[in-house]
């Protein structure tokens, strides 16, 4: 199961001293727009180099980002489902799994934003990554759809950061919440340790909770 | 105007350019085009802006085709992969794109859809600001090496054509795409037209 290990990490004004360790279960990152989610996801994914600090990462991390359609490069979404898990069957196999038969024979290019962020997804932990980075997974998706990535995330044994500013999804899918503002770790801990930390932010908190 | 520069081209005298120069490709006299095209690109102010997409353009061929078939091959290819760029970024880059909407508004086509050629340049100049999030992407699906770099241009290209249909009909919506002039015949025109008559006729006789 994948590790990352982020020490005392600085990049420009963005991020201030982060130190965060993440290991196994679902991890969400939460703050408000501008708090440098997806810049701590980038730095965890090794896509931006930090300025200060350290960090050490698996070395098969998959990962989706806010364009899903950048993920596509064949002209079906079988196609592209085959050649990430090695045949045709087992990408016919998942898609039936996730009741997505009836896209397989679509252009990914074509599809909706949901339908492309899923199969987006999809693809990111289809070719089993030892950790799976995701930013704003839940980003133009319904109730239904969200579901489905929650019960496929759910379903995996591995490591998965996730970014987003949707706190209903992070309290629901998440082992543990990180609360980011301004850069800085202004809140660590299980979904209920979090709230009082999201409420002073003024993030949405759900009735449920 | 793409690229900042007042002077244009007529859009039918780009894309006789187009289609002239690629004739001449075709009929192995790569040259010709080559003595417009450099000059004109330079003249549209867009060659050093473009410099670094020409060296993304050549240097992957250039590397494949030097393994693959040799020094001689891949100079060959190169040469005409980057003559392309120049003649394209000549034609285009030269048309004030508003004129592209009136050429497609005279010949009965909605303005939108002659929009659409000179964004696709435009976004194509800001591409490098989206080649890192399509690589991003790619390398999340467990890409790398050589094959992440042979299925980068998919996505981007979807992705320039796609925004600049959007764009393009975002503009009509606001309706300033429909310009009430048609576009003129510039003196560049002519010395343009003149060139290619004259490149033609010499090819012809010799």
């Amino acid at each position: 199961m994948g590790e990352f290990t982020v020490e005392n990490v600085w990049v420009k004004n963005i991020l201030r001293g982060v130190t965060l360790n993440v290991e196994g279960g679902v991890t969400s990152i939460a703050g408000p727009n501008g708090s440098g989610k997806t810049t701590l996801l980038r730095v965890m994914a090794g896509l931006v180099k930090p300025d200060k600090g350290s960090v050490k990462r698996p070395r098969k991390i998959g990962s989706s980002w806010q364009n899903p359609y950048f993920s596509f490069t064949k002209p079906t979404v079988l196609e592209e489902l085959s050649e990430t898990v090695g045949g045709e069957r087992g990408a016919l196999e998942m898609l039936r799994s996730m009741d997505l038969e009836n896209i397989a024979g679509k252009s990914p290019f074509t599809l909706s934003m949901g339908q492309a962020r899923l199969i987006s997804i999809i693809l990111a932990v289809a070719w089993k990554p030892e950790a799976v980075i995701l930013d704003e997974p839940t980003n133009g998706l319904s109730c239904e759809w969200k579901a489905r990535v929650w019960e496929l995330l759910r379903s995996m044994k591995t490591t998965i950061v996730i970014a987003s500013h949707d706190v209903e999804f992070a309290l629901a899918i998440s082992d543990r919440i990180v609360v980011l503002n301004e850069g800085t770790i202004v809140g660590e801990g299980g979904p209920k340790d979090v709230i009082k930390d999201l409420r002073t932010l003024g993030l949405q908190e759900p009735e449920a909770w | 105007m793409i690229g900042g520069s007042d002077r244009t081209l007529n859009p039918v005298m780009a894309l006789a350019l187009l289609l002239w120069s690629f004739t001449m490709i075709a009929l192995g006299e790569p040259l010709w085009p080559l003595i417009i095209a450099v000059p004109l690109a330079a003249y549209s102010k867009l060659l050093f802006t473009l410099l670094p997409a020409y060296a993304w353009l050549s240097i992957p061929p250039l590397l494949v085709l030097l393994v693959l078939y040799g020094l001689e091959a891949a100079l060959e290819t190169t040469f005409r992969v980057v003559l392309v760029a120049f003649i394209f970024t000549a034609s285009i880059g030269l048309v004030n794109p508003l004129d592209y909407a009136a050429l497609a508004s005279t010949l009965k086509l909605p303005p939108a859809a002659g929009l659409t050629i000179p964004l696709v340049f435009k976004l194509t100049l800001y591409m490098r600001y989206t080649v890192l999030e399509a690589i991003a992407a790619l390398t999340g699906r467990g890409f790398k090496g050589l094959k992440l770099y042979t299925k980068l241009p998919i996505p981007l290209t979807i992705h320039v054509i796609t925004s600049s249909t959007m764009l393009a009909e975002a503009l009509h919506q606001k309706k300033i795409s429909k310009p009430p002039w048609k576009p003129k015949f510039t003196p560049l025109d002519v010395a343009v037209a003149a060139y290619i008559l004259a490149a033609t006729i010499i090819t012809l006789i010799f």
